[in-house]
């Protein structure tokens, strides 16, 4: 096995080996020991994972599976092993099989150094913030078992190990949600995180089913390699002779992207994400910021090659929205958990939008920076909170920089970088997606000869949201940390304790040189050329093309662009010895200059703007803003948004009560005619036979019976003693003769 | 090791079947609680679908007639017995509910009622 | 073909030694819990024992080539069955580590049994069955099975269905009865 691969295997089994010693230690360990236990177990994991990227970095050729050599920008690792033979399968002579596997490439390795950071951080957190709790152990064997289901769903080489691990952990966030779950409201949150999951997973099932059917196989090389060309569009022609079609290969998709709606808290399902807060806050740094719902995103990167243009429009739409009413509902929050709950649905849509307009390398890119950033906020959030003596309303606070400066400093150098202040990581990351949106929006008008002005929404959307993500951010912070205390109370017996400066600081400094400096860029740019390359490897092997994507002699992944391909950064660096191609510029890149244009005019001053106005709003406290709200429908705007639009209201009418009563209409139907109906009929039949075979039985059987009943009672009179009620002895008898008699049959049998 | 360890066959399968089944008798004969007896009942029928399953991937599983079917009437009759294991499971313990409930106790040696 | 080639990147099913010791490890793993299934007086220990014999089976099972048929054992019969055991358990006894002892001479008769049938079996299979064994000719998957089950098999398959049916009722039934009459 290469060497990174190794690596990255110890980093994900050593969370689990935490696990298994929390599990059964882990109440005599106790507090604080038990929390010790799992940090060091996850800061070996995290070791593991940076020095697995430092051997991934200088590559290498080892003993594996099609490509022979691995490394960053060459290959990926890929080390599949058959499982289960099930039959099917696109071809005749061969089965189809259940694999389980590895895949690393370079998005892996990055996504391994973010969680098992991020892990490592929230750990050391945790044992300062449950210090106090009578389960301490017991949450940290919780997040063990976290930290061991996200890092196997990410080091996962099929769809079927995604899966597996993916309900590990909604698993694992149904347990934290509902940590404290004496408390009804978080039990009730926890129900509905899991139960709104399952809605997704449903279509993760109908789309891998459908995957399965066709190709007897959902490892991700097999995907990639045999459905390469369905991002151009049209069916797909299987080399058994089979045409995968269009339509369904959309619904496969769709069906795949619900999955990541559920997890990734998108529009129709997003109302989990908020409820998911009345977990303990470094969960809600660790699940529900960064690493697990950004799994949904993962998931649509690792599917990215295989979906069709109209799936990622329909991702994009998705994405649009659930940024849209992300940013919007988190304006009139007051609650400062759910601010930023609704901020990462918002940046979660931001994430789906680049995946949907093709900028694949945009929405990982923004991934790994919104982890550190967001992470960031959560815990300065946690630190607030505890120096609040747990108080979440931000109706209260007020003024407590002065009393907890290290969080304040730290939380707005994470406002800043979620703003897309210039120089923040979340700047590049954003930058990029606005710029491939705006691309994609231009091509998309062109194409249209103008008619699909529809495009633009686009771009215009999440343009606009980057100033309302400034501006709601800036809110958040002005009203705990600016003006004067709001409570007095609460900010006399405010305090930071020290040890969560160091989780701050270091996510802090991420959060500025994460966009830059940390390559973070490079890694997504060769993750991209490594598939393409893998598959180009094993596309060569084949005498004959498959597919119908042969126009252009090389094999150029071109799975990477819509119907409007969205030229990426990578992409130009393999052309490079191909200079006419470079001279004169596709449609796609031209798109992309125009594309970067707009952003410079449009969006480069949103971070000044929102952080701006909110300042200036919120200066003193409520003073302004309540004025503000006198003009009537500012007020109803805001109850509107504060109640998160109403979408927990309309799915109880809708889905709850609607469900109840089509139920008991159906039931009083069913009831009525078919169950009395066949009742009935029923029973005439019956009478009329019944008189019939009373007949015959008092004139030909009682006869009959009598004589027998009379001979059964005599046996039974004599064989009564034997019966003593007494099972065992019963059983005794029964085993010793069939041992009697098994021992007769085989003297019987081996001397004759 | 000697070439009859290494080369596992049918033999090895059916010697142990042979001693589950003969752990499962002792298991019905020793134990008192009813739950007990249960679980001996499980491992016989354990030790049949071992049985079973030995037989037909060593003795019966070819192809038939070149047809593309293997014969798998083994694992076919192993999957009928699990089945019915869980059903007999379900049956039992829910008589085993009602006499707790009768005679607040699951020891088989108190429900003598039904001696002629 | 594309399909040949990436079959040849999937890994061969490992050798006959490897096969040879995974087959002593569950053999013994299997043998040792059915062991301390009888001489566990503890019902509880005695449920974790079985547990652990019908994991080891389920592992017999994959060696044999039964792939599905492992995973139902593990599924149904470890994941489901026993947790039912497991609830009767918890059900029936207010103090689950309470012993009832078993007399000295039932504990001799069920020794001789034993020993009569353990011989009688093992000597049955020495002498009857010839050691070798017929090498299958392609691996089973679980399409054959599946072919087998809702082909050959399928009047039984369907009655299995229905009785499992009636089983759920009858013992939903059963289990309900008593505590209605229980409280009036």
């Amino acid at each position: 096995m290469p060497l990174p691969a190794l690596l990255l295997l110890i980093s994900t089994l050593l969370p689990l080996a935490a696990f298994g010693v929390l599990l059964f230690a882990g109440k005599r360990l106790g507090n604080p020991l038990a929390g010790m236990v799992g940090t060091a177990f996850i800061a070996g994991s995290f070791a593991c994972a940076i020095t697995g990227m430092i051997f991934w970095l200088s590559g290498g050729t080892g003993p594996m599976a099609g490509a022979a050599e691995w490394g960053a920008g060459k290959g990926p690792i890929v080390l599949p092993i058959s499982w289960l033979p099930t039959g099917g399968g696109i071809a005749q002579d061969h089965p189809g099989y259940l694999d389980v596997g590895l895949y690393v490439d370079s998005l892996t390795v990055a996504m391994f150094s973010m969680i098992t950071l991020v892990a490592l951080v929230v750990h050391l957190f945790s044992i300062g913030y449950m210090a106090h709790d009578r389960n301490f152990h017991r949450f940290f064997t919780y997040l063990s078992l976290f930290c061991f289901s996200m890092l196997g769903l990410v080091i996962g080489g099929t769809l079927l190990q995604i899966f597996v691990f993916w309900e590990l952990v909604g698993l694992c966030s149904y347990l934290l949600i509902g940590f404290w779950h004496e408390k009804r409201s978080a039990a009730n949150a926890a129900t509905k995180a899991f139960v709104v999951n399952r809605i997704g997973d449903f279509g993760f099932l109908i789309g891998m089913g459908i995957l399965f059917y066709h190709l007897g196989n959902v490892s991700l090389p097999h995907l990639h390699a045999l459905l390469h060309t369905a991002g151009m569009g049209g069916a797909v022609a299987l080399s058994d002779g089979t045409i995968f079609g269009s339509g369904l290969l959309t619904i496969m998709g769709v069906g795949l992207f619900m999955g990541a709606m559920g997890k990734s808290a998108q529009f129709p399902l997003h109302t989990w994400l908020p409820d998911a807060m009345e977990g303990p806050t470094p969960v809600s740094a660790l699940i529900h910021a960064a690493p697990m719902v950004a799994a949904g995103v993962y998931l649509v990167g690792r599917i990215f090659p295989i979906l069709t243009p109209d799936a990622k429009l329909f991702i994009a739409i998705i994405g649009c929205a659930t940024l849209t009413i992300g940013a919007l509902i988190a304006l009139a929050q007051s609650d400062i958990k759910r601010v930023l709950a609704y901020s990462t649905i918002s940046q979660l849509g931001y994430m789906m939008l680049a995946l949907g307009v093709g900028s694949w390398v945009g929405g990982m890119f923004h991934l790994l920076t919104h982890a550190f950033f967001k992470s960031l906020l959560f815990l300065g959030a946690g630190s607030v909170i505890v120096a609040a003596g747990h108080e979440q309303e931000m109706v209260r606070f007020g003024g407590l920089w002065r009393k907890i400066p290290v969080t304040a400093v730290t939380f707005g150098i994470a406002v800043l970088a979620i703003a897309g202040t210039p120089f923040f990581s979340g700047f590049y990351s954003k930058e990029m997606i606005l710029r491939d949106a705006g691309a994609f929006s231009v091509l998309a008008v062109d194409l249209s000869h103008g008619r699909g002005l529809g495009y633009w929404l686009f771009f215009i959307l999440p343009t606009g949201v980057a100033y309302l993500t400034a501006f709601y951010m800036m809110r958040c912070w002005m009203l705990t940390f600016w003006g004067k205390p709001r409570d007095l109370k609460l900010y006399a017996h405010a305090r930071e304790s020290a040890v969560m400066y160091v989780p701050l600081v270091l996510l802090a400094v991420l959060s500025i040189i994460g966009g830059k400096f940390l390559g973070i860029e490079d890694l997504l740019n060769w993750s991209m050329r490594e598939s393409g390359q893998y598959c180009t490897q094993l596309i060569q092997k084949e005498a004959r093309p498959i597919g119908g994507g042969g126009e252009r002699g090389e094999m150029k992944f071109a799975g990477y662009s819509t119907a409007w391909p969205a030229q990426l950064p990578g992409e130009e660096e393999s052309l490079g010895d191909d200079e006419l191609v470079v001279r004169e510029r596709t449609p796609s890149q031209r798109a992309q200059i125009e594309g970067h244009h707009l952003v410079e005019r449009f969006a480069y001053w949103a971070f000044a703007v929102g952080l701006g106005l909110a300042a200036a709003i919120y200066w003193k406290g409520y003073a302004v803003a309540d004025w503000l709200m006198r003009i009537p429908p500012a007020h109803w705007v805001r109850n509107w948004l504060y109640r998160g639009m109403y979408f927990d209201e309309l799915y109880q009418i809708v889905w709850v009560d609607g469900v109840i009563l089509g139920g008991a209409a159906i039931c009083r139907w069913i009831d009525r005619w078919v169950v009395d109906g066949t009742v009935n009929g029923a029973s005439t039949v019956v009478r009329v036979i019944s008189s019939l075979a009373g007949w015959i039985d008092r004139h030909l059987v009682d006869g009959a019976v009598n004589g027998t009943g009379e001979l059964a009672h005599g046996v039974g009179a004599a064989m009564r003693s034997a019966q003593s009620g007494r099972i065992r002895l019963y059983v005794m008898v029964l085993l010793a003769a069939v041992a009697l008699g098994l021992a007769g049959a085989v003297m019987v049998a081996l001397s004759g | 090791m000697t070439p009859m360890l290494a080369q596992v066959g049918l033999h090895h399968y059916l010697i142990l079947a042979a001693m589950l089944f003969v752990c499962g008798l002792a298991t019905m004969m020793l134990k008192r609680n009813a739950i007990g007896i249960l679980m001996g009942v499980e491992l016989i029928l354990n030790a049949a679908n071992v049985n079973l399953v030995a037989f037909n991937r060593f003795r019966f599983a070819v192809d038939a007639g070149g047809t593309g079917g293997l014969r798998l009437d083994g694992q076919v009759f192993a999957i009928f017995v699990i089945i019915l294991a869980a059903a007999e499971a379900a049956v039992a313990l829910a008589i085993f509910l009602s006499f707790y409930n009768n005679f607040t106790t699951i020891d088989v040696e108190r429900g003598t009622q039904l001696k002629g | 073909m594309m399909i040949q080639l990436l079959a040849q990147t999937t890994p061969q099913p490992p050798d006959a030694g490897a096969s040879a010791v995974l087959f002593y490890l569950f053999a013994i793993l299997a043998g040792a819990s059915a062991l301390g299934v009888v001489l566990s007086r503890n019902i509880v220990r005695t449920a974790v024992f079985l547990l652990f014999t019908l994991t080891a089976v389920a592992g017999l099972y994959f060696l044999l080539d039964a792939e599905f048929l492992a995973a139902v054992q593990l599924v149904v019969y470890a994941g489901g069955t026993l947790v039912l055991i497991i609830f009767g358990v918890m059900l029936t006894s207010k103090s689950p580590g309470i012993r009832y002892e078993p007399k000295i001479g039932e504990v001799a008769v069920a020794i001789g049994v034993s020993v009569v049938s353990a011989v009688a079996l093992v000597m049955a299979i020495v002498r009857q069955f010839p050691a070798n064994s017929a090498s299958v000719e392609r691996h089973p998957t679980i399409a054959d099975l599946g072919q087998t089950l809702l082909g050959d098999y399928l009047i039984p398959f369907e009655l299995i269905s229905v009785l499992l049916l009636v089983v759920m009722i009858g013992a939903a039934y059963l289990a309900k009865a008593r505590r209605r009459e229980g409280r009036p």
